[in-house]
């Protein structure tokens, strides 16, 4: 095996790299599962629980100050926001900090640096995968109960692009917050911030068309996880999807890919000497 | 005759040294150099300069020096950890590198 190391100019985004060291993937992944639940009485149940009571707040807060759910079941309605919105919310503290918490290895040895962000994002998507037993649960509750109508065939279509554009945002945006953070450590206190900001700007708790400020609609359709959440819930509600805001909301997940991504190859090369 | 395994040609390694700031970045200092019109003044250093030699097979080499030579930073070169900031290095073979003690321990 020949190569050579040069100075750092080209920009690639070294997939083949990437598909070389995929077994680090896992154990990035593995090792951050574990260790996220070591040392808790609860274990793995923290993933499930943590929604479950958000779902219970939200449902009684929406039903206190009857805020609009579109027709659904409150439980259904916030704990479908809530799924994804999990996944953002950990995925971005984990990535964001990753950088930092992993400076340690950045330091030592060499492997492509996009693994850490990635893996931290996939941590949270296991998260997910436990929540969303408990969310097929209400569903079939719900269905049997005769009180939502659920299309199958586009539930299962619908669900992996609901999470490809959550995930993609959640790492565009924390790769660029783990780069950022390496370099300036002011992000560590920008993004618990950003966190709960975002919760109020994402339509969890209340419908978008909740307002009836158009531009306000806009404003949202800015947000990824818009389009996610929305998606997700056209399967089992009623609502009328409007395309045009789906559409921002994909091309802003996808604007925050890119522009995630360009920043954490251009600055990577220089993690090891800022760490 | 055959090939070395490591060629190095022409190796350097820049760091820039700033003055008057702490020795962290930090946003606010980076935003308010951007209005501030009084210079930072700042120097460069070179941590390794022009360095160029080549290991054959079946060669064992020791880099010695003292506090700040530079050893380090070459072998963090060579293991890819840091890019150079000039020259070029050719491997033909794995590198396996351990750089100093407590690699891989997580802090829980």
């Amino acid at each position: 095996m020949e190569y050579e190391i040069k100075p750092h100019e080209k920009l690639s985004l070294g997939i083949k790299e990437l598909w070389q060291y995929r077994e680090l993937f896992f154990f990035f992944t593995w090792r951050d599962i574990k260790v996220k639940y070591k040392q808790t009485v609860l274990g793995f149940a923290w993933a499930v629980l943590q929604p479950i009571i958000m779902m219970f707040i939200f449902s009684a807060v929406g039903q206190a100050f009857n805020i609009p759910n579109e027709g659904l079941p409150r439980p259904l309605f916030s704990y479908s926001g809530l799924l994804l919105w999990n996944i953002f919310s950990s995925g971005l503290a984990n990535a964001g900090n990753s950088m930092v918490t992993n400076a340690n290895i950045i330091k030592k040895i060499y492997f492509p640096r996009l693994i850490i962000p990635i893996s931290a994002v996939l941590v949270s998507l296991f998260d997910f995968v436990m929540a969303f037993v408990v969310f097929i649960g209400m569903l079939a509750y719900y269905l049997l109960r005769g009180e939502v109508h659920i299309n199958p065939v586009s539930f299962i279509l619908v669900l992996p692009v609901s999470l490809f554009i959550t995930a993609i945002a959640t790492f565009g945006i924390g790769s660029l917050l783990a780069s950022l953070n390496i370099k300036y450590r002011d992000f560590r206190y920008v993004i618990p911030f950003m966190i709960s900001a975002l919760l109020f700007l994402t339509p969890v708790m209340y419908p978008i068309s909740g307002t009836h400020f158009v531009w306000a609609k806009y404003l949202f359709a800015l947000n990824p996880l818009y389009s996610a959440i929305e998606l997700l819930r056209s399967t089992f509600s009623n609502s009328t999807l409007h395309i045009y805001l789906v559409l921002i909301s994909l091309g802003s997940s996808f604007v925050f890919f890119i522009s995630g991504l360009y920043y954490f190859r251009k600055t990577e090369a220089y993690f090891a000497d800022l760490a | 005759m055959m090939k070395p395994i490591l060629e190095i040609k022409n190796v350097s390694k820049k760091f820039r040294i700033q003055h008057n700031v702490q020795p962290y970045l930090s946003l606010r200092d980076s935003l308010s150099s951007v209005f501030k019109r009084e210079k930072m003044t700042s120097e460069e250093f070179y941590a390794i300069k022009d360095l160029s030699f080549n290991v054959e097979k079946g060669q064992s080499i020791g880099i010695i020096g003292r506090n700040g030579a530079g050893k380090s930073t070459l072998l963090k070169i060579l293991s890819k950890i840091t890019p150079p900031s000039a020259g070029s290095i050719i491997s033909r073979g794995n590198i396996a590198s351990l750089l100093e003690v407590g690699t891989g321990f997580h802090q829980n």
